[in-house]
């Protein structure tokens, strides 16, 4: 693999996600076109987590949707193991985390983890495949939630779910839009945590969007911030913190001074 | 959880419980008891005549040596409602899926139906019985037409209700049209289905009684247009008293029925989806 311009620490690793030139132009026969991107270069490596920051409106989730293939970019290309964006989704790969944790409320917690499953054709009456589902629920921490249904479960636990949905099916990479932006703050926290843990545990190539910059830092290899309208890459910064990971991290003196100059840079791009 | 607390403590008693419903239905029932009481009243006061306005309890001695007779129409028009009912929402609530599946159909049929349904449907009830005469099939087809309308708006409304997000999920774990449509829009449409199969009860009986008075010679619209004719107003109050328990008692079986089968619709707004 190429020695890539991001640093030394990528250039041992298989390139995964390879974005190039890729531009998102909303509204392009109208008479106010809204350009969300504007020629994102990215390559993301094996196992990299990679997270996407900017202010609100750069277009941090427009991307996220290009490499779900959720949303077709206007210009430029995506490759994800050298397929396309699409190939990848269709091949079950990838797996997509909404803002919500858009359960399905007439299914069990079991029954919305083993949905993926059930699209792919297992059969979810099979002990096998059911213990795969078990198990999932069980990393997320659920084991005795699993036949509840979801309006049973506080929002923190209902993500869980989301989460454990997302792993069940073994996918490669994780495409995860702030998962867990509309809980509170306490309950973020520990999923965060949560994520740390599964992340480190689990190993999966990781693009995840967020506005919280500490969060990003903390979890991150590198740390990719957009800036608004058109949304270019402004900088990308990687993270050299120790890994594992834990609570003791936040105390370096490091990650302080990695957090306060991102922070820096994202408020300047919201003034501007 | 600590605000649980509280509400434990007014976990309902059998005691409790009755004195709940007791409360529920104590205004309805108090009216219903004035209401009975001046129609009473009034009818003796005035002296008003059987065949004008028969007083309430006159009406429900009345049903005594009739009931056999009334029964043998009354299954004649259940028979007629349940029909039609029940083809009138299944086409509608098929339509429904397939025009909300399908946009350039929805885009050419729907303006029509729109028109159709602000006519007054039952105006139709003659050409029907030009097209299949007099007999039972045009009263079926007016009480199919009645329920037809509401259910496929109802159906249309319900299979369009999945959101963004569910369908984004769906797409992302490579779904098939058919996957989304029988896991997720299937069960947002539930709800709009049991409200049309609801609403229509009202209407087969209008669309059955109103065809018993053209084609019928039997059923409960016919003894009403018999009775209107020999000025029988007693008849008349019990043929509208049946069809009014039979209305309300099927009005209520969906009631439960949709309760037990649709337990996620009333708590839903737990968690991040509020």
């Amino acid at each position: 693999m190429s020695l890539d311009e991001t640093g030394k620490s990528t250039t041992d690793r298989e390139r995964r996600i390879d974005i190039d030139g890729v531009s998102k132009i909303y509204g392009i026969d109208t008479a106010n076109p809204v350009r969300a991107l504007e020629d994102i270069n990215i390559d993301i490596y094996e196992n990299e987590f990679v997270s996407v920051i900017g202010p609100s409106g750069c277009g941090k989730t427009t991307l996220l949707k290009c490499l779900g293939d959720i949303i077709q970019p206007t210009n430029g290309e995506i490759r994800i193991d050298n397929g396309s964006a699409a190939d990848a989704r269709q091949r079950n790969q990838v797996s997509f985390f909404f803002q919500e944790d858009v359960l399905l409320p007439w299914r069990t917690v079991m029954e919305n983890v083993l949905l993926p499953l059930e699209i792919q054709g297992a059969d979810t009456s099979d002990s096998a495949v059911r213990q795969q589902a078990k198990d999932t629920i069980e990393t997320v921490g659920l084991s005795g939630f699993k036949d509840n249904s979801p309006q049973q479960l506080s929002g923190g636990m209902r993500q869980r779910v989301a989460l454990a949905r997302g792993f069940v099916y073994d996918p490669k990479i994780f495409l995860m839009d702030e998962p867990f932006a509309a809980l509170d703050e306490l309950t973020r926290r520990k999923m965060n945590r949560e994520l740390l843990r599964i992340h480190q545990e689990i190993q999966k190539t990781t693009v995840f969007v967020t506005h919280h910059i500490a969060e990003a830092v903390w979890l991150s290899d590198r740390v990719i911030v957009l800036s608004p309208l058109p949304g270019e890459v402004h900088d990308m910064v990687e993270i050299d913190l120790p890994r594992p990971r834990n609570e003791d991290t936040r105390g370096l003196q490091e990650f302080v001074e990695y957090e306060e100059s991102l922070t820096e840079t994202v408020m300047a791009l919201d003034d501007e | 959880m600590a605000t649980d607390t509280t509400d434990m403590a007014t976990t309902p008693t059998l005691g409790r419980k009755i004195a709940g419903v007791i409360d529920d239905y104590k205004y309805p029932v108090g009216f219903l008891l004035f209401f009975l009481g001046v129609w009473t009243l009034g009818v003796r006061a005035y002296s008003v005549p059987t065949y004008v306005l028969p007083a309430p309890a006159e009406i429900v001695l009345s049903f005594e040596g009739e009931l056999g007779n009334l029964w043998g129409h009354t299954t004649v028009t259940l028979y007629e409602a349940f029909l039609g009912w029940v083809l009138g929402n299944v086409v509608g609530i098929s339509l429904g899926a397939v025009m909300a599946e399908f946009q350039t159909l929805k885009r050419s049929i729907y303006p029509y139906m729109v028109v159709l349904r602000s006519l007054p449907v039952i105006a139709f009830a003659p050409l029907l019985i030009i097209w299949m005469g007099i007999n039972q099939g045009p009263i079926i087809a007016a009480a199919t037409i009645t329920t037809f309308f509401p259910s496929l708006v109802n159906s249309i409304a319900g299979f369009s209700s999945t959101d963004e997000l569910a369908r984004e999920l769906m797409h992302s774990l490579n779904a098939s049209r058919w996957e989304v449509f029988r896991k997720v829009k299937l069960y947002n449409a539930f709800p709009y289905i049991f409200s049309a199969l609801r609403i229509s009860v009202a209407l087969t009986f209008v669309g059955a009684v109103v065809g018993e008075w053209l084609a019928g010679n039997q059923g409960l619209g016919y003894l009403i247009l018999v009775a209107n004719n020999q000025l029988a107003t007693l008849l008349l109050f019990r043929a509208l008293l049946v069809i009014g328990i039979f209305s309300t008692a099927w009005f209520g079986l969906l009631v439960l029925v949709e309760s037990y089968l649709i337990d996620w619709e009333n708590q839903s707004g737990g968690g991040a989806t509020r």
